[in-house]
Protein backbone atom coordinates (compact mmCIF):
# COMPACT_ATOMS: atom_id res chain seq x y z
CA UNK A 1 0.00 0.00 0.00
CA UNK A 2 1.27 3.24 -0.96
CA UNK A 3 1.42 6.32 2.04
CA UNK A 4 -1.02 8.90 1.24
CA UNK A 5 0.17 11.50 -1.51
CA UNK A 6 0.29 15.37 -0.06
CA UNK A 7 -3.19 16.97 0.86
CA UNK A 8 -3.74 20.16 2.22
CA UNK A 9 -5.06 19.95 5.73
CA UNK A 10 -8.58 20.59 4.96
CA UNK A 11 -8.58 18.08 3.09
CA UNK A 12 -6.71 15.74 5.07
CA UNK A 13 -9.22 16.43 7.84
CA UNK A 14 -11.91 15.53 5.38
CA UNK A 15 -10.54 11.99 5.20
CA UNK A 16 -10.25 11.54 9.07
CA UNK A 17 -13.56 12.49 9.24
CA UNK A 18 -14.74 9.82 6.63
CA UNK A 19 -12.77 7.10 8.00
CA UNK A 20 -14.25 8.27 11.57
CA UNK A 21 -17.53 8.08 9.85
CA UNK A 22 -16.47 4.39 8.68
CA UNK A 23 -15.92 3.41 12.19
CA UNK A 24 -19.13 4.71 13.07
CA UNK A 25 -18.28 7.72 14.57
CA UNK A 26 -18.91 11.79 13.64
CA UNK A 27 -16.46 13.78 14.40
CA UNK A 28 -16.85 15.91 17.81
CA UNK A 29 -13.22 16.87 19.27
CA UNK A 30 -11.22 19.53 17.75
CA UNK A 31 -9.07 18.33 14.91
CA UNK A 32 -6.34 20.43 14.94
CA UNK A 33 -3.10 18.70 16.08
CA UNK A 34 -0.68 18.14 13.65
CA UNK A 35 1.55 14.61 13.67
CA UNK A 36 4.50 16.49 15.49
CA UNK A 37 2.01 17.39 18.37
CA UNK A 38 0.68 13.82 18.08
CA UNK A 39 4.05 12.42 18.42
CA UNK A 40 4.69 15.07 21.45
CA UNK A 41 1.81 14.22 23.93
CA UNK A 42 3.66 10.24 23.92
CA UNK A 43 7.09 11.61 23.87
CA UNK A 44 5.86 13.99 26.63
CA UNK A 45 4.68 11.40 28.51
CA UNK A 46 7.32 9.43 28.27
CA UNK A 47 9.45 11.87 29.51
CA UNK A 48 13.05 10.98 29.90
CA UNK A 49 13.45 13.58 32.54
CA UNK A 50 10.70 12.11 34.95
CA UNK A 51 10.99 7.58 34.23
CA UNK A 52 14.98 8.03 34.42
CA UNK A 53 15.35 10.15 37.04
CA UNK A 54 12.35 8.55 39.52
CA UNK A 55 13.16 4.88 38.88
CA UNK A 56 17.12 4.55 38.17
CA UNK A 57 17.69 3.44 41.87
CA UNK A 58 15.91 -0.27 40.39
CA UNK A 59 18.76 -0.80 38.14
CA UNK A 60 20.98 0.70 40.42
CA UNK A 61 20.41 -1.00 43.40
CA UNK A 62 19.19 -4.27 41.13
CA UNK A 63 22.47 -5.20 38.94
CA UNK A 64 24.09 -2.03 39.15
CA UNK A 65 25.44 0.28 36.00
CA UNK A 66 25.11 -2.04 33.60
CA UNK A 67 21.53 -2.58 34.69
CA UNK A 68 20.97 0.42 33.37
CA UNK A 69 24.01 1.14 30.67
CA UNK A 70 22.99 -2.14 28.64
CA UNK A 71 19.65 -3.29 30.25
CA UNK A 72 17.93 0.50 29.09
CA UNK A 73 18.44 -0.32 25.15
CA UNK A 74 17.68 -3.84 25.43
CA UNK A 75 14.90 -3.30 27.36
CA UNK A 76 13.78 -0.02 24.91
CA UNK A 77 14.04 -2.67 21.86
CA UNK A 78 11.71 -4.59 23.32
CA UNK A 79 9.07 -1.76 24.24
CA UNK A 80 9.70 -0.95 20.41
CA UNK A 81 8.23 -4.21 19.60
CA UNK A 82 5.10 -3.74 21.72
CA UNK A 83 5.01 -0.24 20.22
CA UNK A 84 5.31 -0.88 16.55
CA UNK A 85 2.20 -3.58 17.07
CA UNK A 86 0.28 -1.01 18.54
CA UNK A 87 0.93 0.91 15.91
CA UNK A 88 -0.36 -0.95 12.82
CA UNK A 89 -3.71 -1.29 15.13
CA UNK A 90 -3.55 2.59 15.63
CA UNK A 91 -3.21 2.86 11.85
CA UNK A 92 -6.22 0.28 11.23
CA UNK A 93 -8.09 1.85 14.13
CA UNK A 94 -7.49 5.70 14.24
CA UNK A 95 -9.87 6.56 17.09
CA UNK A 96 -9.96 7.70 20.84
CA UNK A 97 -10.71 4.22 22.30
CA UNK A 98 -7.16 2.94 21.46
CA UNK A 99 -6.54 -0.59 23.02
CA UNK A 100 -10.33 -1.56 23.75
CA UNK A 101 -11.71 -0.14 20.41
CA UNK A 102 -8.94 -2.67 18.44
CA UNK A 103 -10.07 -5.88 20.74
CA UNK A 104 -13.89 -5.62 20.38
CA UNK A 105 -12.63 -5.73 16.66
CA UNK A 106 -10.57 -8.31 16.64
CA UNK A 107 -11.88 -10.34 19.63
CA UNK A 108 -15.77 -8.53 20.78
CA UNK A 109 -17.36 -7.29 23.57
CA UNK A 110 -15.54 -9.34 26.28
CA UNK A 111 -11.91 -8.91 25.08
CA UNK A 112 -12.88 -4.99 24.66
CA UNK A 113 -14.36 -4.12 28.13
CA UNK A 114 -11.23 -5.91 29.80
CA UNK A 115 -8.74 -3.92 27.71
CA UNK A 116 -11.05 -0.79 28.31
CA UNK A 117 -10.84 -0.78 32.48
CA UNK A 118 -7.32 -2.25 32.20
CA UNK A 119 -6.43 0.80 29.95
CA UNK A 120 -8.20 3.38 32.40
CA UNK A 121 -7.00 1.81 35.44
CA UNK A 122 -3.75 1.66 33.88
CA UNK A 123 -3.62 5.42 32.82
CA UNK A 124 -5.13 7.05 36.02
CA UNK A 125 -1.99 5.60 37.80
CA UNK A 126 0.04 7.21 35.40
CA UNK A 127 -1.45 10.34 36.26
CA UNK A 128 -1.57 10.01 39.99
CA UNK A 129 2.48 8.35 39.82
CA UNK A 130 3.64 11.17 37.67
CA UNK A 131 1.58 13.57 39.27
CA UNK A 132 3.32 12.46 42.40
CA UNK A 133 7.25 11.85 41.22
CA UNK A 134 6.15 15.39 40.10
CA UNK A 135 5.64 16.45 43.54
CA UNK A 136 8.33 14.78 44.83
CA UNK A 137 11.08 16.67 42.90
CA UNK A 138 9.25 20.22 43.38
CA UNK A 139 9.45 18.87 47.07
CA UNK A 140 13.22 18.30 46.84
CA UNK A 141 13.92 21.42 44.92
CA UNK A 142 12.05 23.33 47.42
CA UNK A 143 14.32 21.98 50.04
CA UNK A 144 17.36 22.79 48.52
CA UNK A 145 16.20 26.56 48.59
CA UNK A 146 14.98 25.72 52.07
CA UNK A 147 11.60 27.06 51.16
CA UNK A 148 9.39 28.50 54.17
CA UNK A 149 5.88 29.55 53.07
CA UNK A 150 2.35 30.06 55.04
CA UNK A 151 3.56 28.12 57.54
CA UNK A 152 5.16 25.18 55.35
CA UNK A 153 8.48 24.39 55.94
CA UNK A 154 10.09 22.66 52.65
CA UNK A 155 13.49 22.51 54.09
CA UNK A 156 13.11 20.71 57.36
CA UNK A 157 12.97 17.02 57.98
CA UNK A 158 9.38 16.56 59.47
CA UNK A 159 5.78 16.00 57.69
CA UNK A 160 7.15 15.33 54.32
CA UNK A 161 4.47 12.85 53.04
CA UNK A 162 2.09 15.15 53.95
CA UNK A 163 3.67 18.38 52.23
CA UNK A 164 4.87 16.48 49.16
CA UNK A 165 1.22 15.56 48.92
CA UNK A 166 -0.12 18.99 49.41
CA UNK A 167 1.87 19.84 46.43
CA UNK A 168 0.68 16.60 44.59
CA UNK A 169 -2.81 18.00 45.12
CA UNK A 170 -1.49 21.41 43.79
CA UNK A 171 -0.26 20.29 40.33
CA UNK A 172 -3.17 17.71 39.93
CA UNK A 173 -5.74 21.10 40.11
CA UNK A 174 -3.39 22.60 37.72
CA UNK A 175 -3.41 19.75 35.37
CA UNK A 176 -6.72 19.96 35.10
CA UNK A 177 -7.46 23.67 34.76
CA UNK A 178 -4.67 23.09 32.10
CA UNK A 179 -6.70 20.40 30.36
CA UNK A 180 -10.25 22.15 30.76
CA UNK A 181 -9.59 25.73 29.97
CA UNK A 182 -6.33 25.63 27.54
CA UNK A 183 -6.69 23.31 25.02
CA UNK A 184 -5.04 25.00 22.31
CA UNK A 185 -2.34 26.09 24.77
CA UNK A 186 -2.21 21.84 25.77
CA UNK A 187 -1.29 21.49 22.02
CA UNK A 188 1.47 23.96 22.36
CA UNK A 189 2.85 22.95 25.45
CA UNK A 190 3.41 19.33 24.09
CA UNK A 191 5.63 20.84 21.66
CA UNK A 192 7.25 23.10 23.71
CA UNK A 193 7.74 19.38 25.97
CA UNK A 194 9.37 18.14 23.08
CA UNK A 195 12.53 21.47 22.91
CA UNK A 196 12.01 21.46 26.69
CA UNK A 197 13.19 17.82 26.83
CA UNK A 198 15.83 17.87 24.66
CA UNK A 199 17.63 21.06 25.48
CA UNK A 200 16.87 20.33 29.39
CA UNK A 201 18.90 16.92 28.27
CA UNK A 202 21.83 18.86 26.83
CA UNK A 203 22.20 20.96 29.43
CA UNK A 204 21.83 18.55 32.31
CA UNK A 205 24.39 16.41 30.11
CA UNK A 206 26.69 19.42 30.16
CA UNK A 207 26.02 19.82 33.71
CA UNK A 208 27.13 15.91 34.21
CA UNK A 209 29.93 16.34 31.91
CA UNK A 210 32.17 19.41 33.18
CA UNK A 211 30.99 20.09 36.61
CA UNK A 212 32.33 16.31 38.64
CA UNK A 213 36.00 17.05 39.16
CA UNK A 214 36.15 13.44 37.87
CA UNK A 215 34.21 10.52 36.20
CA UNK A 216 33.80 6.48 36.14
CA UNK A 217 35.75 4.83 33.82
CA UNK A 218 33.71 2.80 30.72
CA UNK A 219 34.77 -0.43 32.57
CA UNK A 220 32.47 1.07 35.79
CA UNK A 221 29.58 1.56 33.24
CA UNK A 222 29.56 -0.88 31.10
CA UNK A 223 30.63 -3.86 33.22
CA UNK A 224 30.60 -3.39 36.84
CA UNK A 225 27.63 -5.11 38.61
CA UNK A 226 26.25 -5.23 42.12
CA UNK A 227 23.76 -6.03 43.96
CA UNK A 228 22.59 -3.69 46.54
CA UNK A 229 18.74 -4.90 46.56
CA UNK A 230 19.44 -6.60 50.39
CA UNK A 231 19.28 -10.23 48.65
CA UNK A 232 20.86 -12.68 48.06
CA UNK A 233 23.80 -11.50 50.72
CA UNK A 234 25.24 -9.50 47.62
CA UNK A 235 25.39 -11.83 45.57
CA UNK A 236 25.55 -11.21 41.13
CA UNK A 237 26.07 -14.26 39.21
CA UNK A 238 23.79 -17.35 39.20
CA UNK A 239 20.30 -18.65 38.50
CA UNK A 240 19.07 -16.21 41.84
CA UNK A 241 20.64 -13.12 40.09
CA UNK A 242 19.29 -12.98 36.66
CA UNK A 243 15.79 -14.44 37.80
CA UNK A 244 15.41 -12.52 40.89
CA UNK A 245 17.34 -9.09 40.90
CA UNK A 246 17.85 -8.40 37.34
CA UNK A 247 14.20 -8.09 36.28
CA UNK A 248 13.62 -5.48 39.19
CA UNK A 249 16.33 -3.75 37.86
CA UNK A 250 15.23 -3.75 34.30
CA UNK A 251 12.14 -2.07 35.63
CA UNK A 252 13.83 1.39 34.87
CA UNK A 253 12.74 0.82 31.10
CA UNK A 254 9.67 -0.78 31.49
CA UNK A 255 8.57 1.74 33.66
CA UNK A 256 9.66 4.61 32.35
CA UNK A 257 8.36 3.31 28.35
CA UNK A 258 4.70 3.30 28.80
CA UNK A 259 1.48 5.94 28.22
CA UNK A 260 2.82 6.10 24.55
CA UNK A 261 -0.63 4.66 23.67
CA UNK A 262 -1.54 8.65 24.06
CA UNK A 263 -0.97 9.00 20.20
CA UNK A 264 -3.67 6.10 19.70
CA UNK A 265 -6.12 8.59 22.16
CA UNK A 266 -6.00 11.33 20.25
CA UNK A 267 -5.92 10.01 16.92
CA UNK A 268 -9.34 11.63 16.55
CA UNK A 269 -7.41 14.81 17.27
CA UNK A 270 -4.62 14.07 14.50
CA UNK A 271 -4.65 15.54 11.01
CA UNK A 272 -3.53 12.40 8.95
CA UNK A 273 -4.37 10.17 11.82
CA UNK A 274 -3.67 6.69 10.42
CA UNK A 275 -0.18 7.28 9.61
CA UNK A 276 0.75 9.93 11.89
CA UNK A 277 -0.78 8.48 14.76
CA UNK A 278 1.08 5.34 14.36
CA UNK A 279 4.09 6.78 14.00
CA UNK A 280 3.86 8.91 16.96
CA UNK A 281 3.41 5.54 18.66
CA UNK A 282 6.91 3.98 17.62
CA UNK A 283 8.47 7.33 16.96
CA UNK A 284 8.07 8.38 20.91
CA UNK A 285 9.41 5.22 22.23
CA UNK A 286 12.69 5.12 19.74
CA UNK A 287 13.44 8.73 20.54
CA UNK A 288 13.04 8.22 24.55
CA UNK A 289 15.03 5.35 24.13
CA UNK A 290 17.98 6.90 22.27
CA UNK A 291 17.72 10.23 24.85
CA UNK A 292 17.07 8.23 27.29
CA UNK A 293 20.06 6.05 27.28
CA UNK A 294 22.12 9.57 26.82
CA UNK A 295 20.80 10.55 30.19
CA UNK A 296 21.41 7.35 31.90
CA UNK A 297 25.01 7.17 30.59
CA UNK A 298 25.51 10.71 32.19
CA UNK A 299 24.23 9.16 35.31
CA UNK A 300 26.41 6.63 35.75
CA UNK A 301 29.54 8.47 34.67
CA UNK A 302 28.90 11.29 36.96
CA UNK A 303 28.46 8.78 40.16
CA UNK A 304 31.91 8.53 41.33
CA UNK A 305 31.24 8.40 44.55
CA UNK A 306 29.48 5.43 44.51
CA UNK A 307 28.96 4.66 48.49
CA UNK A 308 26.95 8.60 48.20
CA UNK A 309 24.44 7.12 45.79
CA UNK A 310 24.07 3.67 47.70
CA UNK A 311 23.36 6.25 50.50
CA UNK A 312 20.79 7.86 48.70
CA UNK A 313 18.72 4.43 47.75
CA UNK A 314 20.48 4.43 44.53
CA UNK A 315 18.19 7.93 44.03
CA UNK A 316 19.85 9.78 41.41
CA UNK A 317 20.16 13.05 44.02
CA UNK A 318 23.14 10.76 45.09
CA UNK A 319 24.77 11.65 42.08
CA UNK A 320 23.67 15.22 42.18
CA UNK A 321 24.58 15.91 45.81
CA UNK A 322 28.12 14.49 45.34
CA UNK A 323 28.91 14.78 41.91
CA UNK A 324 27.60 18.61 41.09
CA UNK A 325 28.07 21.67 43.10
CA UNK A 326 24.82 23.04 44.81
CA UNK A 327 23.79 25.46 41.90
CA UNK A 328 24.35 22.65 39.11
CA UNK A 329 22.61 20.21 41.47
CA UNK A 330 19.65 22.78 41.80
CA UNK A 331 19.18 23.59 38.12
CA UNK A 332 19.17 19.67 37.29
CA UNK A 333 16.55 18.88 39.38
CA UNK A 334 14.59 22.11 37.97
CA UNK A 335 14.51 21.35 34.42
CA UNK A 336 13.55 17.67 35.56
CA UNK A 337 10.46 19.01 37.63
CA UNK A 338 9.37 21.25 34.73
CA UNK A 339 9.67 18.16 32.30
CA UNK A 340 7.43 16.10 34.61
CA UNK A 341 4.82 18.85 34.85
CA UNK A 342 4.68 18.50 31.36
CA UNK A 343 4.58 15.12 31.19
CA UNK A 344 1.65 14.83 33.92
CA UNK A 345 -0.51 17.37 31.85
CA UNK A 346 -0.01 15.88 29.23
CA UNK A 347 -0.94 11.97 30.80
CA UNK A 348 -4.25 13.46 32.00
CA UNK A 349 -5.32 14.29 28.38
CA UNK A 350 -4.44 10.95 27.51
CA UNK A 351 -6.75 9.11 29.81
CA UNK A 352 -9.16 11.43 29.74
CA UNK A 353 -9.86 10.63 26.19
CA UNK A 354 -9.87 6.69 27.47
CA UNK A 355 -12.46 8.03 29.88
CA UNK A 356 -14.27 10.28 26.73
CA UNK A 357 -14.15 7.52 24.41
CA UNK A 358 -15.16 4.60 27.04
CA UNK A 359 -17.90 6.81 28.58
CA UNK A 360 -19.08 7.40 24.42
CA UNK A 361 -19.16 3.51 24.21
CA UNK A 362 -21.35 3.54 27.72
CA UNK A 363 -19.11 1.30 29.53
CA UNK A 364 -18.26 4.01 32.77
CA UNK A 365 -21.71 4.17 34.89
CA UNK A 366 -22.62 7.75 34.77
CA UNK A 367 -21.17 7.91 30.85
CA UNK A 368 -24.01 10.30 29.59
CA UNK A 369 -22.56 12.92 31.64
CA UNK A 370 -18.67 11.70 31.20
CA UNK A 371 -19.04 11.70 27.31
CA UNK A 372 -19.63 15.45 27.34
CA UNK A 373 -17.63 18.14 25.35
CA UNK A 374 -17.74 21.87 26.24
CA UNK A 375 -17.29 24.21 23.71
CA UNK A 376 -13.81 24.00 23.18
CA UNK A 377 -14.65 20.66 22.59
CA UNK A 378 -12.85 19.42 25.49
CA UNK A 379 -14.24 16.45 27.43
CA UNK A 380 -14.25 18.31 30.67
CA UNK A 381 -16.03 15.78 32.97
CA UNK A 382 -13.77 12.90 31.70
CA UNK A 383 -10.41 14.86 32.56
CA UNK A 384 -12.58 16.05 36.05
CA UNK A 385 -12.86 12.32 36.53
CA UNK A 386 -9.57 10.78 36.37
CA UNK A 387 -8.27 13.85 38.55
CA UNK A 388 -10.70 12.87 40.94
CA UNK A 389 -9.69 9.33 40.90
CA UNK A 390 -5.74 9.89 40.96
CA UNK A 391 -5.74 11.77 43.61
CA UNK A 392 -8.27 9.43 45.10
CA UNK A 393 -5.27 6.70 44.59
CA UNK A 394 -2.79 8.70 45.71
CA UNK A 395 -4.15 8.50 49.12
CA UNK A 396 -1.94 6.16 50.60
CA UNK A 397 1.28 8.16 49.69
CA UNK A 398 0.13 9.86 52.76
CA UNK A 399 0.98 7.14 55.11
CA UNK A 400 4.78 5.26 54.70
CA UNK A 401 7.31 4.19 56.92
CA UNK A 402 10.90 6.14 56.75
CA UNK A 403 9.01 8.70 54.45
CA UNK A 404 8.53 6.01 51.83
CA UNK A 405 5.06 5.66 50.68
CA UNK A 406 5.61 1.92 49.87
CA UNK A 407 1.56 1.41 49.73
CA UNK A 408 1.48 4.06 47.10
CA UNK A 409 4.21 2.44 45.14
CA UNK A 410 1.79 -0.79 45.45
CA UNK A 411 -0.77 0.80 43.64
CA UNK A 412 1.23 2.20 40.64
CA UNK A 413 2.75 -0.86 39.90
CA UNK A 414 -0.89 -2.57 40.19
CA UNK A 415 -2.04 0.40 37.40
CA UNK A 416 1.19 -0.75 35.35
CA UNK A 417 0.49 -4.23 35.42
CA UNK A 418 -3.10 -3.25 33.83
CA UNK A 419 -1.79 -1.06 31.50
CA UNK A 420 1.03 -3.56 29.82
CA UNK A 421 -2.36 -5.82 30.08
CA UNK A 422 -4.40 -3.11 27.90
CA UNK A 423 -1.46 -2.70 25.44
CA UNK A 424 -1.01 -6.93 24.45
CA UNK A 425 -4.02 -7.77 24.63
CA UNK A 426 -5.29 -6.65 21.10
CA UNK A 427 -1.79 -7.33 20.17
CA UNK A 428 -2.40 -11.50 20.70
CA UNK A 429 -5.76 -10.52 18.89
CA UNK A 430 -4.47 -9.04 16.25
CA UNK A 431 -1.37 -12.27 16.24
CA UNK A 432 -4.34 -14.65 16.41
CA UNK A 433 -6.42 -13.00 13.64
CA UNK A 434 -2.88 -13.95 11.22
CA UNK A 435 -3.62 -13.09 7.81
CA UNK A 436 -7.27 -12.45 7.95
CA UNK A 437 -6.53 -8.81 9.25
CA UNK A 438 -7.22 -5.74 6.74
CA UNK A 439 -3.72 -3.27 7.73
CA UNK A 440 -4.26 0.21 7.90
CA UNK A 441 -1.52 2.08 5.83
CA UNK A 442 0.50 1.73 8.54
CA UNK A 443 1.53 -1.77 8.38
CA UNK A 444 4.53 -4.19 9.02
CA UNK A 445 3.55 -6.61 6.45
CA UNK A 446 4.79 -10.28 6.77
CA UNK A 447 7.23 -9.20 10.06
CA UNK A 448 3.80 -8.68 12.59
CA UNK A 449 4.30 -12.12 13.58
CA UNK A 450 7.52 -11.88 14.46
CA UNK A 451 7.06 -8.54 16.13
CA UNK A 452 3.70 -9.68 18.08
CA UNK A 453 5.21 -12.55 19.47
CA UNK A 454 8.65 -10.79 20.75
CA UNK A 455 5.38 -8.52 22.22
CA UNK A 456 3.98 -10.96 24.06
CA UNK A 457 6.96 -12.43 25.19
CA UNK A 458 8.23 -9.03 26.54
CA UNK A 459 4.95 -8.08 28.74
CA UNK A 460 4.66 -11.65 30.35
CA UNK A 461 8.69 -10.73 31.55
CA UNK A 462 7.41 -7.49 32.61
CA UNK A 463 4.47 -9.02 34.36
CA UNK A 464 7.19 -11.13 36.17
CA UNK A 465 9.55 -8.24 36.99
CA UNK A 466 7.14 -6.08 38.53
CA UNK A 467 5.71 -8.50 40.71
CA UNK A 468 9.03 -9.35 42.23
CA UNK A 469 10.01 -8.62 45.96
CA UNK A 470 11.95 -4.76 46.50
CA UNK A 471 13.10 -5.43 49.81
CA UNK A 472 14.04 -8.73 51.41
CA UNK A 473 12.10 -7.83 54.65
CA UNK A 474 8.78 -7.97 52.61
CA UNK A 475 9.45 -11.19 52.14
CA UNK A 476 6.94 -13.08 54.81
CA UNK A 477 9.53 -15.86 55.68
CA UNK A 478 12.51 -13.09 56.56
CA UNK A 479 12.90 -12.81 60.12
CA UNK A 480 12.53 -9.27 59.74
CA UNK A 481 9.64 -8.92 57.83
CA UNK A 482 8.16 -5.65 57.55
CA UNK A 483 4.71 -5.83 55.92
CA UNK A 484 4.96 -1.93 54.96
CA UNK A 485 7.73 -3.60 52.49
CA UNK A 486 5.99 -6.17 51.00
CA UNK A 487 5.08 -5.79 46.99
CA UNK A 488 1.77 -5.63 46.88
CA UNK A 489 1.47 -6.04 42.74
CA UNK A 490 0.36 -9.13 42.41
CA UNK A 491 -2.53 -8.24 44.16
CA UNK A 492 -3.28 -7.07 40.51
CA UNK A 493 -4.96 -10.35 39.80
CA UNK A 494 -7.97 -8.53 41.21
CA UNK A 495 -8.43 -6.25 38.21
CA UNK A 496 -9.14 -9.06 36.41
CA UNK A 497 -11.53 -10.78 38.70
CA UNK A 498 -13.10 -7.08 39.35
CA UNK A 499 -13.47 -6.73 35.84
CA UNK A 500 -14.83 -10.36 34.90
CA UNK A 501 -16.97 -10.61 37.81
CA UNK A 502 -18.86 -7.27 36.65
CA UNK A 503 -18.99 -8.29 33.19
CA UNK A 504 -20.52 -11.54 33.89
CA UNK A 505 -22.93 -10.50 36.08
CA UNK A 506 -24.39 -7.20 34.88
CA UNK A 507 -22.16 -5.06 32.24
CA UNK A 508 -22.15 -8.72 29.94
CA UNK A 509 -25.83 -7.26 28.96
CA UNK A 510 -25.38 -3.56 29.00
CA UNK A 511 -22.32 -3.02 27.15
CA UNK A 512 -22.43 -3.94 23.59
CA UNK A 513 -18.65 -2.48 22.65
CA UNK A 514 -18.29 0.63 20.30
CA UNK A 515 -21.69 2.82 20.50
CA UNK A 516 -21.69 4.38 16.73
CA UNK A 517 -22.48 8.01 17.52
CA UNK A 518 -23.65 8.07 13.70
CA UNK A 519 -25.99 5.85 13.77
CA UNK A 520 -27.59 6.99 16.98
CA UNK A 521 -27.64 10.17 15.90
CA UNK A 522 -29.97 8.42 12.85
CA UNK A 523 -31.99 6.53 15.87
CA UNK A 524 -32.47 9.90 17.58
CA UNK A 525 -33.74 11.58 14.04
CA UNK A 526 -35.99 9.16 13.53
CA UNK B 1 10.17 -8.48 -1.83
CA UNK B 2 11.68 -5.53 -3.47
CA UNK B 3 12.69 -3.02 -1.11
CA UNK B 4 11.36 -0.38 -2.44
CA UNK B 5 7.85 -1.76 -2.85
CA UNK B 6 7.91 -1.86 1.15
CA UNK B 7 4.94 -0.03 2.82
CA UNK B 8 6.02 3.21 5.06
CA UNK B 9 5.64 0.89 8.35
CA UNK B 10 7.82 -1.59 7.24
CA UNK B 11 10.18 0.81 6.69
CA UNK B 12 10.00 2.61 10.02
CA UNK B 13 10.42 -0.79 11.43
CA UNK B 14 13.58 -1.33 9.76
CA UNK B 15 14.86 1.96 10.87
CA UNK B 16 13.35 1.85 14.94
CA UNK B 17 14.52 -2.14 15.21
CA UNK B 18 17.92 -1.54 13.79
CA UNK B 19 19.32 1.67 14.79
CA UNK B 20 17.80 0.23 18.94
CA UNK B 21 19.26 -2.95 17.99
CA UNK B 22 22.45 -2.03 16.96
CA UNK B 23 22.41 0.98 20.17
CA UNK B 24 22.08 -2.83 22.65
CA UNK B 25 24.91 -4.43 20.58
CA UNK B 26 27.28 -1.51 21.54
CA UNK B 27 26.31 -1.63 24.83
CA UNK B 28 27.01 -5.35 25.03
CA UNK B 29 30.44 -5.02 22.67
CA UNK B 30 31.88 -2.17 25.35
CA UNK B 31 30.77 -4.31 28.37
CA UNK B 32 32.96 -7.37 26.72
CA UNK B 33 35.92 -5.20 25.94
CA UNK B 34 35.97 -3.02 29.11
Amino acid sequence: MTPPEDVSDADQVRRDERRLAEMGYKQELSRGWSSFTNFAISFTIISVLAGTFTTFSFAWLHGGPIMASIGWPVICFFVLMVGFSMAELTSKYPTAGGPYWWAHDLGGKGWSWMTGWFNIVGLVGIVASVGYGCAFFLFNLLALYGVDIFGVNFGDDIHILSETWLLFAIIMVLYTLVNIFADRILALMNNISVGWHLLGVAVILALLIFVPDDHQSVGFVFGERFNESGTLGGDTGGLGFWFLVAPVGFLLGMYTQTGYDASAHTAEETRGAAVGAAQGVWRSIFWSAVIGWLVILGFLFAANDVTAVNDEGGAVFGIFNSALDSWAAKMVVLIATVGQFFCGAAGLTSASRTWYAFSRDRAIPGWNVFRRVNRDRVPFNAVIAVSVFSLLIAIPALFGKNDIPFAFFALTGICTVGLYLAYIIPVYLRFRAGDSFQPGPWNLGRRYRLVNLLAILFVVVVVYALDLPYDPTGLPWNEEFDAANVNYTPLAIILPLIFGVWYLISAKNKYQGPVKTLEEDVVTAD
Amino acid sequence: MNKTDRSIGEKDFAMGAGVLGLIALLAIILAIVS
